[in-house]
């Protein structure tokens, strides 16, 4: 045996020997303090959904650096950083709209917010933690900030904004008052405001607030109940809507002007006819809605439509013979495709996610049915188009679990990440 | 009763099964943190701190038969903490008096607990943790990587690192200095 091994086979029994000190005397003190705390409800911790290998946030202390190395580095960062500034002025930050790269997925578990590499390298990262009540995290369409509902801790109906950098620093609340259920909040293509709505299941009043808090929130008036607001590419001049009747009948599609207040009618009001989820191309230049029918009371009868943003060249989606209705279209990023929900029985009990060109040319590729029941599906492209993050509707029992959809196959995948909350894909320069 | 036993009871709220844990536990955790720590006082700090999450957190521990990866990794997380907070305060490292081996048998001269007292002072806090999590709690390495938060590479290279470090500190040290040598010949 080589003098190494000696030295492993005995180093146990010789730290055992170094570290052995009296019999610890705080027993007693940790049993006592322990008896008088209250142990957290497992559903709170995060590590009861998560395997510990994707929580594991530790980074183990840093060797000692000489500090002279590191001022040395640093004048070179600088000089570097100088050089570069002179050199090329190109942006490090994505389009706001278009396809870019993909970036990091935001969620939301037990009240803390959560950052992943979707690609599985890396583990979980809880960046905004406390005990504040923090759900649903957006990013800014620059990938740089993300903005996630702070829910009252008074009342759960209320709620505020927060925005905050990517990595949870720099919290800014918002709206200072809590509001009634604020909702479908989405970053203006500049990152500067944030459109939301308040009201009774999130549809109502439109507001836009500053990101960085300057000012309080403003009501953009537009004489209707707002339904699922959305900034229209490509400078958010407009933000686009579809109206609600006030016994929450949807019916038209509008624009309203940010700054001037206008508001522009995309489709009128037609007797019979319920329109909803009004979704821009990233090119903005078209418009996917879906469209009911209030004749029709025996089964889901939405369908998907594409028209011009001028109203012009209505057309509709085809779906499969079997298929009983599409609902709830969301552009890839290329404007060349849509994702929809698509129904297979007289209402959401066989549902499956299909993905289908936007020209209208066929039917696409689907999922598997069952993907999800009832009813406010969520879809959200990866920024470079190469998967879809899915949210199921958790009303119908289900656990609400986010999916990973391959947009190219409709193969479905369970993500590393155990998230019920919206999805949020980052979007980075590529 | 086991300790899978213990830690469902405690789980379930029973804090007599928890504080048999703790007389499990606590001699074992209090050595691992001084050896991690170089501090019986901030080691008792590290101990106590894991022990009140564990019992604040046990509910989430999905497999009670981890309970002790679970802990040791607590353990980890609080002796690193506090060294981040304290890292301004200057750890008292006990200095020693070395006395000379009396052969040059080299398991006579690792024997010797402080000559590797000091030798792992040396070390830095992280390389440290790994080398306590595997060699003294036994710790398989992909275990100690995750109870560090670092790559199994990392806490591979490491360990390697530390194993070198510590053997040829170790075994330098006889002729290292003019303190090192009292006396003693080859017999």
């Amino acid at each position: 045996m080589t003098s190494e091994q000696r030295f492993e086979r005995d180093l146990p029994a010789l730290l055992a020997d170094v570290g052995l000190g009296p019999r610890p005397d705080y027993r007693d003190d940790i049993v006592r303090q322990t008896a008088t705390m209250r142990q957290r409800p497992a559903w709170t911790l995060p590590e009861r959904w998560l395997p510990m290998s994707v929580l594991s946030t530790r980074v183990a202390s840093s060797p000692r650096v000489p500090l002279r190395l590191v001022a040395v580095a640093a004048l070179l960062i600088v000089a570097i950083v100088g050089v570069l500034l002179v050199v090329g002025s190109r942006s490090r930050v994505p389009a706001p709209f278009g396809v870019a790269a993909n970036g990091l997925v935001a969620f939301s578990l037990a009240g803390d917010i959560y950052t992943v590499d979707p690609s599985g390298t890396t583990s979980a990262k809880a960046v905004v933690t406390g005990n504040d009540d923090d759900s649903d995290p957006a990013f800014s369409l620059d990938g740089t900030k993300m903005v996630f509902l702070r829910a009252s801790p008074t009342d759960p109906n209320r709620g505020r904004l927060v925005v905050a950098s990517v990595d949870g620093s720099h919290q800014m609340v918002i709206t200072p008052d809590p509001l009634q259920q604020p909702a479908r909040y989405s970053f203006s293509p500049d990152g500067n405001e944030i459109a939301f709505t308040t009201g009774t299941n999130g549809d109502g009043t439109l507001w836009i607030a500053r990101t960085d808090g300057s000012a309080t929130p403003r009501e953009i008036k537009v004489d209707m109940q707002v339904k699922q607001p959305v900034w229209a590419p490509p400078d958010g001049r407009e933000i686009v809507f579809a109206s609600v009747t006030p016994d929450g009948t949807p019916n038209g599609l509008y624009a309203v002007d940010v700054h001037g207040g206008q508001v522009r009618t995309i489709l009128g009001p037609v007797d019979g006819v319920g329109r909803d989820v009004a979704r821009v191309s990233p090119d903005g230049s078209r418009l996917a809605y879906s469209a009911s029918s209030t004749a029709i009371s025996d089964h889901n009868s939405y369908v998907v439509h594409v028209v011009g943003i001028d109203g012009s060249g209505d057309i509709t989606l085809p779906m499969p013979p079997r298929a009983t209705f599409q609902d709830q279209p969301v552009w890839s990023n290329d404007g060349k495709r849509l994702a929809v929900t698509r129904g297979y029985a007289a209402y959401n009990e066989e549902m499956a996610v299909a993905i289908l060109p936007a020209d209208g040319s066929g039917v696409g590729i689907e999922t598997t049915h069952g993907i999800s029941g009832c009813c406010d599906n969520i879809l959200d492209w990866s920024p470079a188009d190469t998967s879809i993050l899915f949210h199921p509707d958790p009303n119908n029992g289900g656990t609400g679990q986010q999916i990973l959809i391959d947009p190219d196959t409709g193969a479905t995948t369970q993500p590393a990440w155990a998230a019920t909350s919206l999805p949020a894909w980052q979007r980075v320069a590529r | 009763m086991d300790q899978r036993g213990l830690v469902e009871r405690a789980q379930g709220g029973d804090h007599d099964a928890f504080a048999a844990l703790v007389d499990l536990s606590i001699a074992r955790l209090d050595t691992a943190a001084r050896l991690i720590l170089r501090d019986p006082e901030l080691a008792r700090d590290a101990v106590q701190e894991t022990l009140f999450i564990a019992w604040r957190r046990l509910r989430g521990l999905r497999d009670p038969d981890r309970f002790d990866a679970w802990l040791h990794r607590l353990l980890v997380n609080a002796s690193l903490d506090i060294l981040r907070r304290r890292r301004r305060r200057v750890i008292e490292v006990e200095l020693l008096t070395i006395d000379a081996p009396t052969t040059t048998d080299t398991v006579g001269a690792i024997a010797d607990r402080d000559l590797l007292d000091a030798a792992l002072a040396r070390l830095d806090p992280g390389h440290r943790a790994v080398v306590v999590l595997h060699y003294y709690l036994g710790m398989p390495l992909p275990d100690v990587a995750q109870a560090v938060g670092i790559p199994l590479g990392t806490a591979k290279s490491r360990l390697h690192y530390a194993l070198g470090a510590m053997r040829s500190s170790v075994l330098a040290e006889p002729s290292a200095g003019p303190t090192a040598m009292a006396g003693g010949q080859p017999a």
